[in-house]
């Protein structure tokens, strides 16, 4: 049953939480094959979220790896397995705040100024004007508390909906809705020096 | 009375200024008057205009040419400006209205409550202005915020930088995964995954082999060719027989368990084998797991991983790093491959990409 929903889905395709489940549950029972499937499906957005959470690409592919390895491993134990993708941002979620601990144990705090342009594989399409904005957004973005930072990379540049924020950082949809609405006016506060006043 | 002063005292006496002039004014009010003309110097010099005017107008000549009617205007003008001059300088002399303390407290609450009006519609923006965004304000709410960033300038520059942060960070530049680090997580799960394939080769044989090693020391020691081929039998097994019971009862030694058929029942019974060694009476030789079987296998570090990953995230407190790494580093793959591989006797999959060619054409 895994097998056709794996022929018939390009490698591109977002799946439904159907496919989801049957890829999870395929996973679950040993099938790497089905696991790599999902890897293919997550893979993009579990980099995305660790690197706006760690402004380190070297450290957002660790967690990556670290991320698919644990699901691997526990996946056997998640009851809800149509729950995948927010089961597996949870475990993003964790991880990062075990990199940033790291970093702090080793004294090997974030410089701000450190944070570079996005690196990114299309060189022509870079603006220096778009580096600079998006250096000012991800320093800002490290400037918030860890716990404000996961929502906004949640819900404003994952587009995760409210159900789905909840399930990934195990709480309810009101106190997703609280967090965010701190998180963001946080953010508004400090973005508010950078945008010029006739700008609308 | 004589000589009071005040504004009512200059409006009377304004009043009777005609009458004193015209001679008619009535004699109880005439030393008011002249009192109050003496110590007011408003109205002294009122008066002292209106003198001037009424002889003005007396000692206007008596002509009748066609000037008479410009001149009397002109004369009339004069005495009108300098009249209301003079009323004009002791008016504004008069002493001020001082409102209320009621009044003040009033206007005071009005300007307080325009200003806070104005600041809680402010502060109100300020929470709502992300529901604005969302859309998600009555409609009511929707228009009245709107019109109030419209003539606030801080509040149009709290929405336009809530709206500058929405698109700077739905629009923020995406990394994209690289190839190398694909398949760095691809090696790592067809590693854990082979992993947990041996393992369950390694319990199925090493059960077969212990059992059938039981079974020859069953068969030899029944037969009374004893040669304590202790080579063959965990130590431990051999060592805590009692002599007597060994001597007496041979047979009852070996209840040979025949090797499971079905080797995830055989690794959950090994997994959750007791650390203690259960009662020496009740001891028989089953399989006794070596060190590999219990470093590759992750159920030891099961709970402590599960809490890792069910946890909320603000609560999560992160597991020693050591633990995770039973899981997600296995044994050095040479030793152990090499193990395995003489055991199974048959090739595995190298790579998921074969595995995957494989399951497609299925
Ligand atoms: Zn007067
Ligand atoms: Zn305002």
């Amino acid at each position: 049953m895994a097998l056709e929903c794996l022929v018939t889905m390009g490698p591109r395709s977002v799946s439904t939480r159907s496919e989801t489940h049957v890829l999870a549950d395929a996973a679950a029972h040993g099938d790497t094959v089905a696991f790599d499937r999902l890897v293919a499906e997550y893979h993009e957005r579990v980099l995305n979220v660790a690197y706006r959470m760690v402004s380190r690409r070297e450290d957002a592919e660790d967690i990556c790896q670290e991320v698919f390895v644990k699901a691997f491993t526990a996946l056997p134990r998640l009851r809800d397995r149509s729950q995948f993708g927010s089961w597996l941002l949870r475990i993003t979620a964790n991880c990062a705040r075990d990199a940033l601990r790291r970093r702090r144990r080793r004294k090997d705090d974030l410089d701000l100024d450190e944070i570079g342009p996005v690196p990114s594989d299309d060189d022509h399409a870079r603006e220096t004007e778009r580096d600079d904005a998006s250096r000012v957004v991800q320093r800002l973005l490290m400037g918030l508390p860890e716990r404000h930072r996961i929502v906004l990379v949640l819900r404003d540049i994952e587009g995760l909906s409210y159900e789905e924020m909840a399930q990934a950082l195990s709480c309810t949809v009101s106190s997703v809705k609280n967090r965010l609405h701190r998180a963001r006016k946080l953010f508004r506060e400090r973005l508010e020096p950078y945008v010029k006043a006739d700008e609308v | 009375m004589a000589g009071e002063r005040g504004p009512r005292r200059c409006a009377w006496a304004l009043r009777q200024l005609d009458c004193f002039l015209d001679g008619t004014i009535e004699p109880s009010a005439l030393d008011a008057f002249v009192a109050h003309a003496r110590n007011c110097a408003s109205c002294a010099a009122t008066l002292a205009a209106a003198q001037r005017a009424r002889e003005a107008l007396g000692n206007l000549p008596r002509l009748t040419d066609d000037q008479l009617p410009a001149r009397i205007n002109a004369a009339v003008a004069r005495v009108a400006e300098n009249d209301t001059r003079t009323v004009q300088r002791s008016l504004a002399r008069l002493p001020r209205a001082k409102p209320s303390p009621g009044h003040r407290e009033a206007l005071r609450a009005s300007v307080a409550a325009q200003a806070s009006a104005r600041a809680g519609m402010c502060r109100t923006f300020g929470d709502r202005v992300e529901a604005l965004l969302d859309g998600d304000l009555p409609a009511g709410l929707t228009l009245a915020l709107e019109r109030h960033a419209q003539g606030c300038p801080v509040c149009a520059h709290t929405l336009a930088t809530a709206k500058t942060g929405r698109a700077a960070l739905a629009g923020a530049p995406r990394l994209a995964p690289a190839v190398a680090s694909r398949q760095r997580i691809r090696d790592a799960i067809e590693r854990i995954a082979a992993g947990r394939r041996r393992t369950r080769r390694q319990v199925a044989w090493v059960g077969a082999a212990v059992a059938a090693c039981l079974a020859v020391v069953a068969g030899l020691y029944g037969s009374g060719q004893w040669v304590q081929p202790l080579e063959l039998i965990p130590h431990s097994v051999v060592a805590d027989v009692p002599a007597s019971v060994a001597e007496s009862q041979p047979v009852a030694v070996a209840p040979a368990e025949p090797a499971p058929a079905t080797p995830p029942q055989v690794e959950m019974r090994v997994a959750a084998r007791p650390a203690s060694p259960p009662e020496p009476s009740r001891r028989a030789p089953g399989p006794t797991p070596r060190e590999p079987l219990w470093t590759s296998r992750p159920a030891d570090d099961a709970p402590a991983v599960a809490a890792n990953l069910e946890g909320p995230v603000d609560t999560y407190v992160a597991p020693p790093r050591e633990t995770i790494r039973v899981a997600s580093t296995l044994p050095p793959a040479a030793d152990a491959v090499g193990e395995s591989a003489a055991f199974s006797g048959h090739a595995e999959p190298t790579s998921i990409a074969s595995a995957h060619n494989v399951t497609l054409a299925l």
